[in-house]
């Protein structure tokens, strides 16, 4: 087992952690987004589904999100993730088919994409860790690096995603500040 | 084993970091929504609710307060985790012995029971038809309606209008406007 193979391993589970952590915490935050956007999918049904299943679903995306990072989880890990890529490939293209117009709030943001082809790529994206897990093998020396490695890719992974999202928050408060600088100096 | 310590404590503390975001994110969006970052009384159709759908089960003491209502009824969604609804749980003290409010009922949304009686007693709401909705679950999976202050128009047991609003006079005033067009 070479240091590329855990580095190559640590680097894409630790991307797919990040895409889960940032949307389970989003959800977490703010589940009526997503509860809309699913009563829109499920129509007369609806009642059926309620705060508590969408807290649950992200609750389950952190978990999943966890076991990605541990050497000893990985492969029950992503099962688990590639269980919820399915899901959501399902409800994007239910959104694609049904013309879904409730922002989803996915990522846990309100203003964002209702379910559609963004949740149908995503969902892709996140299915390729099962056969990815199956395919690459780490010896039992590696797992600490791995973990290391994971975690930190994981780290600057979801702050990078989250301020990316959130980003109509911040510019404008890093545009202001530059603007003060600059007057300042002036 | 010190160093796969310190890298879980710094993805759990990246988790708040996120966490937090999302928060300030949602906070956000409300406040646009309700045009409160433009600093004035706002009342705006509420385009996510749905409009004719009617709840599955009407709670006490709503479902009496519906019953009465041979026109219409109108129920303000609150939540005790907004600083609008405080304001507007204010006004309602306020215009208590207008009778205009008779036909008003609220939907307090909060995180547990004793929080939404706590936010009842400690504004004296006592006078109004209150449910306390755990979780918001009811008002948001009978109308789609996950925002607050929210006005629901309610009439022959459908939802027949919803608002978003800041200020219960201009709400008043936009939903009999409605009233007189309509007649």
């Amino acid at each position: 087992m070479t240091a590329d193979s855990v580095l190559l391993a640590a680097t894409l589970n630790a991307t797919a952690a990040s895409l889960l952590f940032v949307a389970g915490l989003g959800k977490l935050a703010a589940p009526a987004g997503p509860l809309l956007a699913i009563h829109e999918l499920v129509g007369p049904q609806r009642h059926l589904i309620r705060i508590t299943v969408v807290r649950w679903l992200a609750a389950l995306e952190v978990l999943a999100g966890l076991t990605l990072i541990s050497a000893a989880t990985r492969a029950s890990g992503a099962m688990l993730v590639a269980g919820l890529a399915a899901c959501f490939t399902a409800a994007g293209i239910t959104g694609m088919l049904r013309n879904s117009r409730t922002p989803c709030g996915c990522f846990g943001n309100s203003a964002g994409h209702a379910l559609g082809a963004g949740t149908v790529a995503v969902g892709l994206l996140l299915l390729l860790t099962l056969p990815f897990n199956r395919w690459i093998s780490l010896s039992a020396g590696s797992a600490g690096d791995y973990a290391r490695i994971a975690s930190l890719c994981a780290v600057f992974g979801s702050l990078t995603l989250s301020m990316w999202i959130h980003r109509r928050l911040a510019v404008p408060l890093v545009r202001s500040r530059m603007g003060t600088k600059r007057t300042m100096a002036a | 084993m010190t160093d796969v310590l310190f890298a879980l404590v710094l993805l759990l503390l990246a988790g708040c970091v996120v966490l937090l975001f999302a928060m300030f994110g949602e906070l956000a969006g409300r406040i646009s929504a309700l045009g409160l970052d433009e600093g004035r009384s706002v009342v705006r159709p509420l385009e996510e609710a749905r409009i004719g759908s009617s709840p599955d089960y009407w709670p006490e003491p709503l479902a009496s307060l519906v019953n009465e209502a041979e026109g219409s009824a109108l129920l303000l969604v609150l939540s005790t985790a907004c600083g609008s609804c405080e304001t507007v749980a204010r006004q309602l003290v306020a215009e208590a012995d207008d009778e205009s409010t008779d036909l008003t009922g609220i939907v307090l949304s909060c995180g547990n029971r004793l929080t939404g009686e706590d936010f009842v007693r400690r504004h004296g709401l006592e006078h109004l038809d209150t449910y306390i909705d755990e979780g918001g679950e009811w008002v948001i999976a009978s109308f789609g309606v996950g925002i607050s202050p929210a006005a629901l128009v309610i009439r022959d047991g459908r939802l027949h209008e919803a608002k978003v609003f800041t200020d219960t006079a201009a709400l008043r005033a936009a939903v009999s406007d409605k009233k007189e067009v309509m007649v």
